[in-house]
């Protein structure tokens, strides 16, 4: 863990509440994760990770509770959402823009121009290994290549709040490697992460500490090293594990 | 940039690069402008052939003929026979005979008119032609002024303005098929996690939307004029033309891209509702064709609007004033779906 992860947390979640339908998917989850820490979000099928990161991510609203970014209340806001990166779980990119116009694209929806849009678009090409292939389309690359590209338009912005929501599905052990380490050198320029993953090697090579969920609750939060004494993670993340 | 142009300058890179909807968009409407535009007899559409059996000789059944042969009707003079028989072979509309005596209105015999069934409106405006003819009868010499540019002077005259409006329809289509391939590829949901309101999102859209088609409509209505000699009576109201018919399918496009929950649904709905316009508003069959009650139905189509927009500014040329109907009706659908669309895009975020 990063000493920027004892500054004040950059991302809160209290009490949050939330329905999808008549289920209650999110009940009453308090959460948080510092400058410089990256907090697994772990859970089998159905626990409410996803629909958690969309409340991060201002994408829904908590019919309870608050979500603070940077100590700024409501992520539905344009000035909130600025500071969040967000890479859903299907891989989001345009098939038919270049990689190099794909990140153009989420730089610029994020207020980025000139000097400082060209930099963090090479920064972009260079964390998804693109920079050589930048003026392809992503109709071209392999499914890897394109959920590499698809992490790093949502770090283009350089966002001090990060949500990946599984990044590695489809992405062989090499690249994954590559795209773990960007992960982990994130995190050491100070932002926070929430990483959810059904992979538990993963989890413990990046993550400081695991929060899991079970049926919209948080049923454990404890650094990863901790918590694989106490949980049986591998069960936990098939989906037949006790709490 | 602005988000809103940055959104719309993504969405015609992404149309540009889509070679399904450039077919649709400019292919489709062309191979239409062609197909019809050489079915179309040069200006014979507008009239209305009629058979006719003159047993009379007179004046006064010439001059009866000549008075009910305004606006649009044609007699070929043949034995009445023959016009029978040209009206069962759908050359004619209908056959009249008028029958020795005619003259003398007190000892003639009715004039027999004999209408093709198939062709009801047609003939109904045939049967108030020859009303007017015999009240007119022989002895008021009829004045007849033709009105300079009304009547279109080829077929492609005809066939153009529906085919931008199949451009329009073609660009829509395409518009909301990207709309849905964002709701399945999850960027959709990248852009309402970005840092822009939804209406920015919308704006975005729509400017594409109205870009997209003043450029399609624009690049037609040149072919137009450069390879098919369509006229352009009004060059001040063609732009009006033009903008108020991408305004409209932009607000379309807008209420389209919402019209269902899953991307089977929204892609059923527009194209069913895009198609539907089309039928119903003369851009397959032509208005002036129609029976009575479907020009009717027809005001509810944007297509009408468009199409008479269109003709109105080419070959027809109207002065402005008289444009202004058929745009402000473009507008009206126009601001009234994007209001719509906007509405329900709130409710589904």
């Amino acid at each position: 863990m990063s000493n920027l992860c004892r500054m004040s947390p950059s991302l809160v979640a209290r009490g949050v509440k939330r329905r999808l339908g008549t289920n209650v998917a999110v009940d009453g989850v308090d959460f948080q994760v510092g400058p410089g820490e990256v907090v697994a979000l772990l859970g089998p099928n159905g626990a409410g990770k996803t629909t958690l990161m969309h409340l991060f991510a201002g994408v829904l609203t908590p019919d309870e509770g608050e979500i603070t970014v940077d100590g700024l209340t409501d992520p539905t806001r344009p000035e909130v959402r600025a500071r969040v990166g967000f890479a859903p779980q299907a891989t989001a990119v345009y098939d038919e823009l270049s990689a190099e116009e794909n990140l153009v694209f989420f730089a610029r929806l994020h207020g980025l121009s000139g000097a400082r849009m060209r930099d963090r678009v090479e920064h972009g090409l260079r964390f998804a290994g693109l920079f050589d292939r930048r003026s392809h389309r992503a109709s071209t690359f392999s499914g890897g290549m394109r959920r590499r590209l698809h992490v790093a338009t949502a770090l283009v912005h350089a966002p001090s709040v990060l949500l990946l929501d599984e990044p590695t599905v489809g992405v062989d052990a090499n690249a994954r490697g590559h795209l773990l380490d960007g992960v982990a050198a994130h995190r050491d320029q100070g932002s926070a992460i929430v990483y959810a993953s059904h992979h538990l090697d993963e989890v413990e090579r990046v993550c400081d500490r695991a929060v899991v969920l079970s049926l919209g609750r948080v049923i454990a939060d404890a650094p990863v090293a901790d918590l694989g004494r106490t949980m049986d993670l591998e069960a936990l993340l098939r989906g037949s594990g006790a709490p | 940039m602005s988000p809103a142009l940055t959104i719309a300058q993504k969405d015609l890179r992404l149309l540009v690069r889509d070679k399904g909807a450039l077919f649709w968009a400019c292919v489709f409407p062309l191979a239409f402008a062609l197909l019809f535009g050489a079915i179309y007899p040069h200006g014979a559409s507008t009239k209305i052939i009629v058979a006719a059996s003159d047993e009379d000789r007179s004046e006064a059944s010439s001059g009866m003929l000549t008075a009910a042969g305004g606006a649009g009707v044609t007699f070929v003079h043949v034995s009445a026979a023959e016009g029978e028989a040209r009206v069962r072979r759908g050359e004619a509309v209908a056959a009249i005979r008028i029958p020795p005596g005619f003259s003398q209105l007190s000892a003639g015999r009715p004039i027999d008119l004999a209408v093709d069934p198939s062709r009801g409106s047609e003939g109904a405006y045939v049967e108030a032609a020859l009303t007017r003819g015999l009240a007119n009868g022989c002895a008021v010499p009829l004045s007849r002024r033709s009105v300079a540019g009304t009547a279109p002077r080829s077929g492609f005259e005809l066939a153009f303005p529906a085919a931008v409006l199949w451009g329009l329809i073609g660009c829509a289509g395409a518009f909301a098929a990207a709309s849905m391939a964002e709701r399945r590829s999850g960027t959709h949901l990248r852009l309402r996690a970005a840092p822009v309101r939804l209406h920015t999102l919308l704006v975005g859209k729509l400017i594409a939307v109205v870009v997209a088609c003043t450029v399609d409509a624009t690049i037609l209505v040149l072919i137009a004029r450069v390879l098919f000699d369509v006229r352009i009576e009004r060059f001040s109201g063609l732009p009006l033309a033009i903008a108020s018919c991408a305004i409209c399918f932009g607000g379309l496009t807008v209420l389209l891209g919402v019209l269902g929950r899953t991307e089977q649904a929204v892609g059923g709905a527009a194209w069913a509702t895009l198609l539907l316009m089309a039928m119903i508003g003369g851009a397959m069959v032509p208005l002036s064709v129609m029976p009575e009650w479907m020009r009717t139905l027809s005001s509810a189509s944007p297509v009408k609007w468009g199409i008479m927009a269109l003709e109105g500014a080419t070959f027809r040329g109207l002065p402005t004033r008289e444009l202004l109907p058929a745009c402000f009706a473009l507008l009206a659908f126009g601001l009234a779906s994007l209001a719509s669309g906007a509405f329900l895009s709130r409710r589904v975020a």
